[in-house]
C-alpha cells in the first residue's frame, strides 16, 4: 500500500512542476518586457583581453559576473531574456526537486515551490541577472554537496520534517503557494511602477513622444519629478510645450532638466534634453557619465547612443571606435553592420565639424535662461532653445 | 558480446590517427612559401606604423596588423641573412624568444621587413617595399609606469596606476582603487628613476598622499601641515630629499560644440615643497598670492633650479582664451630648500603667442622639452598641444616634428640616460591617449617615435582607458598591496 502511494506521487509529483514553465514564461513576456530589454541596456559583455582581466581579477564573484555579463546580451530580445529567466526559474525549481528526490522525501517536493516562488519574486525585485545567477550557482553547489554525501549521511538531513504524506494537501499547499508567488509577481506595484519608467525611458529614447504621454498619469506629471521632466520633453518634441506649460504650474526653468544631477537615471534624462537641443556633445558626456555609475564602466545602451551620437557629430574616428567594441560583442553584429554603412556614408560626406565652435558656450556654467540667450545667440534658428528660452521667460 | 561492442583503446587510436594525420596535414599545408602577385613600392600601411622606427636593443616585439587583410606575410631579415618567415591572418606576431635574439645580435644595425598582404582588392597578394627597424645599441628602462582611467569628465570607475615591462607585454598594478575604496589615485612622480622611492595621491574616503621610501609605503597627509594646499602635480628633487608640488583648485567647462569637449582650468594654482628630511612643508609668498597662478614644477636634473610654468589668473571659465602660462626657471638652495631670488623667462606667451605646461629637462641638462597649446593649461584635451624643445645653452628652438601629429601630444619623459623620450599622444583617435617612445640623439635629433607594443595591436583600439603621466622606472615596483590598503583603513 506504501509502495503504491509513493509510486503515485513519483509519476505526478514532479512532471506537473515543469509544465508551469510556459506560464512563467508568458508572465514576464507580457507583463515585464521593458525590464527584460533594460537588463541588456544596462549591462556590458565585450570579447577583449582587458574586460575578460578585469572580471577574472574578481575570483568567484567575477567570474559570476561575467557570466551574468554573457546572458544579459540575449535581454536585448525579449524572448531571449524572457528564456533565460523563466529557465534559471526552472534551475531553482529543478535543484529543489533534485534535493527531495534524493532525500528521498518525494512528499517535501511542495517546498520546492517555497524556493522557486521566493526565486521568482526575488528575481523580478533585483531587475538584473547577476544576483539570480548568483543564488542558482550557490544553490545548485548546496544541493551538489547534499547529493554526492553518502546516503547514510544524506537521509539523516532532516527535511522529512517537511513532508506532507496526503496527496491532496500537498498538491492545494502546492498550488497556493504557486498562485501566491504568481500573483506577488504579477502584482507587485513597486515592479509596475519600475516597468512604466523604464517604458517612458525608452520612449522618449526612441522620441517617441506619444508613447511617452500615454505613459504619464497628469497627477505624476505634476508631482513626480522624473515623470514631469520627461512629460516636458514630449511636448517640448511634439512642439506643444508653450500649450501645455500652465498645467504645470512650474516655479523654475531647473525643471525642464536636472541642474546637478547625480543619478544614473537624472544624467540619463539630461543627456536626451540635450540630445532635444542639437547638443550632442552634452549627450555624449552626459551618457558618458551614466556608464560610469555600471559597476563595468559602460552599458550597451549608452554604448549604442555613444556610437550613434560621435556619427551624428560627424567623428568617424571615435565612432569607428566604439562600433569596433560594439563588435567584440557577442551580439551586436547586424547593428554594427547598419551604423558602419552610415560611417561610409560619413567619408563619401563628411560632417564639418571644427575642433571648436567660434563661440563658445561651456553648458551648466550659467542659469538655464541665459544658456538658452547664448545657444539662441549662436544659432538664431534654433527652435528648441527658442522655445525653451520663451518657457522659461513665461516662468 | 561486450567486448565486441565496446571499443578499445587501440581502435579509437587506429581511427583518430588519420584523422588527426589529415588535419595536422591541413596545418601543414599552410602556405609559408605563398608568393604575392603584385608588388609596391610603397611601405605597407600597418598598424602601428613602425616603418622606419628606431628602437632600443631590448624592446618588446613590435606586433603590427594590416587592416582589412585576409593573410599577411612577413619575411624578416638582417645583414642579408634571412631569420624569419611570418604569417598570419591580419596580423603578424613575432616570437618573442627570436625577436629578443634578432635585436641582441643585430644591435646598431637594422632589420628588414618585408610585407606580403592578401586582401580582396588584392586577392593575389601584394608584397611592398621592405621596410626597416633601427634597432640601437642602448637599451631603454626597463619599466615604465602610468595610470589607466577612462577620459572621461567627472566621475571614474575604475582606475589604476600601472606599471609595464618595455621588454615584454606583461603589465601590473602598481595600486588600484579596489585598495582605496573607489577614490581616485594619481600623480605618481618617482625619485630617480628608482622603483623604491617614489609617490602618488590618493584621493577619496581617508584619502592621503602615499610616500614609498625603500620600498615601503605611508601616509603623507600634506593637507595637515599645510592647510588648503593639497599637493597636486609633484616632482622630486634628484636628492629625494624635496619634492616640490603645485597644489591646484582644478575645474572642468564642457563646450556645447565641436570635437574638443572639455576645458580643464585651474582656479588657483601655488608652489610648495616638501622636506622629506625635516617632515615640513615651505612655501614662498612670490609663488603662493592670489594674483598668478604657478602649476607643473620640476627640478633640473642637478638640483639647483626649478622650472616652472606661470599664468596671470583670469575669470575662468569664460577667459581661457586669455590664459596663457609662461614658462619660468627660478634657483633651488638645497641647504635650506628656499628659491632664490632671480626667475627667468625661457617661454614667453607674449612673444610665442601659446600656452606652456611639464617642463622636462633632459639628463644631461642640455635640453627643456615641454608642451605648447594654444590657451590654458592642461592640453591633454587641446587638439593643437604639441611638443617643443629649447636647448637651454642658447635657447635655440629645436626640431620636434618627428614627434608631433594633428593631434594632442602632451605629458612626457625622459629616460634616465636622456636617450628616449616618452610621451601621451591621442593621434589614433583624437580621444584616447597612446604612449610613444621616440629616440633622441645627443644633438637633440629625434627618431620616428613608435607607439608603445602590444602582443596584440587591436589593443590599441579595444582599450577604453587613457594612458597617463607616462613615467620610465629603472626596474619593477614591487609594492605590498595589503601595507597600501591598510593605508586608507578607516578607524
Amino acid at each position: 500500500m506504501k509502495k503504491k502511494n509513493e509510486i503515485k506521487t513519483k509519476r505526478i509529483g514532479l512532471a506537473w512542476h515543469y509544465g508551469l514553465l510556459p506560464l512563467v514564461w508568458l508572465l514576464w513576456y507580457f507583463l515585464y518586457p521593458e525590464t527584460i530589454g533594460n537588463v541588456e541596456a544596462e549591462s556590458f559583455f565585450v570579447w577583449t583581453p582587458d574586460y575578460a582581466d578585469e572580471k577574472l581579477s574578481g575570483g568567484v564573484a567575477g567570474i559570476l559576473s561575467l557570466a551574468s555579463g554573457f546572458l544579459s546580451q540575449f535581454f536585448r530580445w525579449r524572448e531571449g531574456g524572457v528564456l533565460i529567466q523563466t529557465l534559471l526559474f526552472g534551475c531553482m525549481l529543478g535543484l529543489s526537486d533534485l534535493l527531495s528526490c534524493r532525500l528521498r522525501c518525494r512528499e517535501c517536493a511542495w517546498f520546492s515551490w517555497v524556493v522557486a516562488g521566493l526565486f521568482l519574486c526575488l528575481q523580478l525585485h533585483w531587475g538584473r541577472l547577476e544576483p539570480a545567477i548568483g543564488v542558482v550557482a550557490g544553490y545548485g553547489l548546496l544541493v551538489s554537496c547534499v547529493v554526492l554525501l553518502p546516503e547514510r549521511v544524506r537521509l539523516a538531513i532532516p527535511l522529512r520534517l517537511l513532508r506532507i504524506a496526503n496527496p491532496k494537501i500537498h498538491y492545494g499547499l502546492s498550488a497556493a503557494i504557486i498562485l501566491s508567488a504568481f500573483a506577488l509577481f504579477a502584482l507587485s506595484p513597486s515592479a509596475h511602477n519600475r516597468e512604466k519608467r523604464i517604458a517612458v525611458k525608452q520612449a522618449a529614447t526612441a522620441t517617441a513622444w506619444n508613447a511617452v504621454l500615454r505613459y504619464i498619469t497628469p497627477d505624476e506629471a505634476l508631482h513626480d519629478p522624473m515623470l514631469q521632466r520627461y512629460a516636458l520633453l514630449a511636448f517640448a518634441g511634439m512642439d506643444k510645450l508653450a500649450e501645455n506649460l500652465p498645467k504645470f504650474r512650474l516655479s523654475s526653468p531647473d525643471s525642464f532638466y536636472f541642474y546637478l544631477p547625480s543619478t544614473p537615471d537624472e544624467r540619463y534624462f539630461n543627456a536626451l534634453f540635450y540630445r532635444s537641443l542639437g547638443l550632442y556633445n552634452e549627450y555624449v558626456h552626459q551618457l558618458s557619465e551614466v556608464a560610469i555609475q555600471y559597476a563595468d564602466g559602460m552599458t550597451f545602451g549608452c554604448l549604442r547612443q555613444i556610437a550613434d551620437g560621435y556619427l551624428k557629430m560627424g567623428n568617424d574616428r571615435l565612432a569607428k571606435k566604439y562600433l569596433t567594441l560594439l563588435g567584440r560583442s557577442t551580439c551586436h553584429a547586424g547593428w554594427v553592420r547598419s551604423r558602419l554603412a552610415l560611417l561610409d556614408a560619413l567619408k563619401e560626406k563628411p560632417v564639418d565639424t571644427p575642433e571648436k565652435s567660434y563661440f563658445d558656450i561651456f553648458i551648466g556654467s550659467y542659469p538655464f535662461l541665459h544658456e538658452m540667450e547664448l545657444l539662441l545667440k549662436e544659432n538664431p534658428h534654433n527652435t528648441r532653445a527658442k522655445m525653451y528660452f520663451d518657457a522659461a521667460s513665461a516662468l | 558480446m561486450i567486448q565486441n561492442t565496446v571499443a578499445t583503446k587501440k581502435d579509437l587510436f587506429e581511427f583518430f590517427l588519420p584523422l588527426l594525420l589529415f588535419l595536422f596535414s591541413l596545418a601543414a599545408c599552410r602556405p609559408d612559401d605563398k608568393e604575392a602577385k603584385a608588388e609596391s613600392k610603397d611601405y605597407p600601411a600597418i598598424f602601428p606604423d613602425y616603418t622606419g622606427v628606431t628602437v632600443p636593443c631590448n624592446i618588446a616585439p613590435l606586433n603590427f596588423s594590416v587592416p582589412e587583410a585576409r593573410e599577411i606575410k612577413a619575411v624578416v631579415e638582417a645583414d642579408g641573412n634571412e631569420l624569419a618567415r611570418l604569417q598570419g591572418g591580419s596580423c603578424v606576431k613575432f616570437p618573442e624568444k627570436d625577436w629578443k635574439e634578432w635585436l641582441r645580435r643585430y644591435a646598431g644595425k637594422t632589420l628588414d621587413v618585408t610585407v606580403s598582404v592578401w586582401t580582396d582588392g588584392h586577392p593575389g597578394g601584394i608584397r611592398y617595399q621592405s621596410f626597416p627597424v633601427h634597432i640601437a645599441t642602448g637599451g631603454i628602462d626597463p619599466w615604465i609606469a602610468y595610470r589607466l582611467i577612462e577620459p572621461g569628465y567627472e566621475l571614474w570607475n575604475r582606475m589604476g596606476i600601472y606599471q609595464r615591462d618595455l621588454t615584454s607585454f606583461e603589465e601590473k598594478a602598481i595600486v588600484t582603487n579596489r585598495q582605496n575604496h573607489d577614490g581616485c589615485v594619481n600623480c605618481h612622480s618617482f625619485c630617480n628613476y628608482s622603483p623604491d622611492d617614489f609617490m602618488f595621491h590618493a584621493r577619496g574616503v581617508n584619502g592621503t598622499t602615499v610616500l614609498v621610501r625603500d620600498g615601503q609605503p605611508a601616509r603623507l597627509d600634506l593637507a595637515k601641515m599645510e592647510p588648503g594646499k593639497s599637493g597636486t602635480y609633484p616632482m622630486w628633487h634628484p636628492s629625494g630629499r624635496y619634492i616640490i608640488f603645485s597644489s591646484n583648485d582644478t575645474h572642468q567647462a564642457f563646450y556645447h560644440f565641436g570635437h574638443m569637449p572639455v576645458e580643464v582650468y585651474d582656479l588657483s594654482s601655488d608652489l610648495m615643497i616638501y622636506d622629506v628630511a625635516h617632515n615640513r612643508v615651505l612655501t614662498d609668498p612670490r609663488f603662493t598670492n592670489r594674483e598668478n597662478m604657478e602649476t607643473f614644477p620640476a627640478f633640473s636634473p642637478d638640483g639647483k633650479e626649478v622650472y616652472f610654468c606661470t599664468a596671470p589668473a583670469r575669470k575662468m571659465p569664460m577667459e581661457y582664451k586669455s590664459l596663457k602660462y609662461a614658462l619660468c626657471r627660478v634657483g633651488f638652495d638645497e641647504n635650506t630648500g628656499q628659491l632664490l631670488e632671480q626667475v627667468d623667462t625661457l617661454y614667453n606667451p607674449a612673444v610665442a603667442g601659446g600656452s606652456a605646461s611639464f617642463p622636462r629637462i633632459s639628463p644631461d641638462g642640455k635640453y627643456l622639452l615641454y608642451t605648447e597649446a594654444a590657451c590654458a593649461t592642461f592640453p591633454i584635451w587641446h587638439a593643437e598641444a604639441d611638443l617643443k624643445m629649447i636647448r637651454l645653452v642658447d635657447k635655440v628652438e629645436m626640431d620636434t616634428s618627428a614627434l608631433n601629429s594633428d593631434d594632442t601630444e602632451s605629458y612626457h619623459s625622459w629616460s634616465s640616460d636622456g636617450r628616449w623620450v616618452l610621451f601621451s599622444s591621442r593621434r589614433l583617435d583624437g580621444r584616447y591617449t597612446r604612449l610613444f617612445i621616440a629616440a633622441v640623439d645627443e644633438n637633440g635629433r629625434f627618431g620616428k617615435p613608435f607607439l608603445l607594443p602590444q602582443e596584440d595591436p587591436e589593443q590599441n583600439t579595444l582599450r577604453m582607458k587613457s594612458y597617463n603621466i607616462p613615467e620610465f622606472i629603472r626596474g619593477e615596483v614591487k609594492l605590498d598591496k595589503g601595507k597600501v590598503t591598510s593605508l586608507f583603513d578607516i578607524e
